[in-house]
């Protein structure tokens, strides 16, 4: 039950590990501040939900793993709600989105 | 739409505060963790200073000639909705990750600007959200009832206008609806603002 326990809560973390770093390299790869956004709100909310929960789940049954999900309960609340601030205080600056490689082909 | 159901019973009334009240106890006994007297007295005094201060700030509308809470949402349908959009969330992630790590990143970003006849402002403010954390697809602005998101790919943007999202935000708070009707005068932005945008300097 223990081994079993520690499996579980193992592959959570690495999963999740693994999603904060491909939203790192989202970050790098992606072309304009929209599409950054997107790697940085989505796969990152979804990292950090996976390793927190695998951090739930080596706790086991106790309170800090009740806290755990209360943290997990407000990131997974106050991720989309930042992402969209940032988000609308550049459309409403007027950044301009990037709309992909055809239309710079087209200019040149 | 902003027909106010009369209140029929004790619960039905009272809901909202029992409800917040049962949520306060049970953050109160996660956070503080212990059993004695004097920090249950604690407790019941911070519930009940929260509760004033929240009674008070119920008054506020949350936008003009909208007051918040006369409609009620269905409990039921919440919680399914809530498990629904965990799955999404998952898949989301997964979604945004493959299109990072694929060597050609097969990204078309476009602005897609629609309107959505959801019954009251609490249920923009949930889909809202809900766009956000679906796949490819990000809420930038919402005026009224006119929202505007960025969409990663096609294939998002004709998910996202198919309005399911749409209704199942709305079923929770109304009876029935169309996911058809839902989402109307859509527009897409696929190029052209940025374009101009360059040559102009």
């Amino acid at each position: 039950m223990s081994f079993l326990q520690d499996a579980v809560a193992v592959i959570l973390m690495l999963s999740g590990t693994f999603f904060m770093l491909v939203g790192s390299i989202g970050i790098c790869r992606l072309p304009d501040f929209y599409t950054r956004t997107h790697a940085a709100s989505k796969v990152d909310t979804l990292g950090i939900l996976l390793f927190l929960s695998g951090l739930a789940v080596f706790e086991g049954f106790s309170q800090s793993a009740a806290k755990l999900l209360l943290i997990i309960v407000f990131v997974a609340l106050t991720n989309p709600v930042a992402t969209h601030a940032l988000a609308r205080r550049a459309l409403l600056f007027g950044l301009k989105p990037w709309y992909g490689h055809k239309d710079e082909k087209e200019e040149r | 739409m902003n027909k106010t159901t009369v209140p029929s019973s004790f619960w039905m009334r009272y809901r909202g505060l029992i409800l917040q009240a049962l949520l306060l106890t049970a953050l109160w006994l996660i956070l503080s963790g212990r059993l004695v007297p004097i920090f249950f007295l604690w407790g019941f005094l911070s519930i009940a200073l929260v509760m004033w201060l929240s009674h008070k700030l119920h008054g506020i509308p949350l936008a003009e000639n909208e007051p918040c809470g006369a409609t009620r949402i269905n409990i039921p349908r919440l919680s399914v909705y809530l498990l629904w959009l965990v799955g999404e969330i998952v898949k989301s992630g997964v979604y945004v990750a493959y299109v990072v790590l694929h060597p050609k990143m097969p990204i078309q970003p476009m602005i897609v600007r629609f309107t959505s006849k959801q019954p009251n402002v609490l249920a923009r403010v949930i889909l809202g959200n809900s766009i956000t954390l679906t796949p490819g697809t990000l809420t930038l602005d919402i005026d009224g009832s006119r929202f505007t998101v960025h969409a990663l790919t096609r294939y998002t943007e004709e998910g996202l206008v198919s309005g399911d999202m749409e209704a199942r935000v709305a079923r929770l708070y109304m009876q029935e609806c169309n996911a058809a009707d839902m989402c109307c005068d859509i527009e897409l932005i696929t190029s052209g603002r940025g374009r101009r945008g360059r040559r102009g300097k």
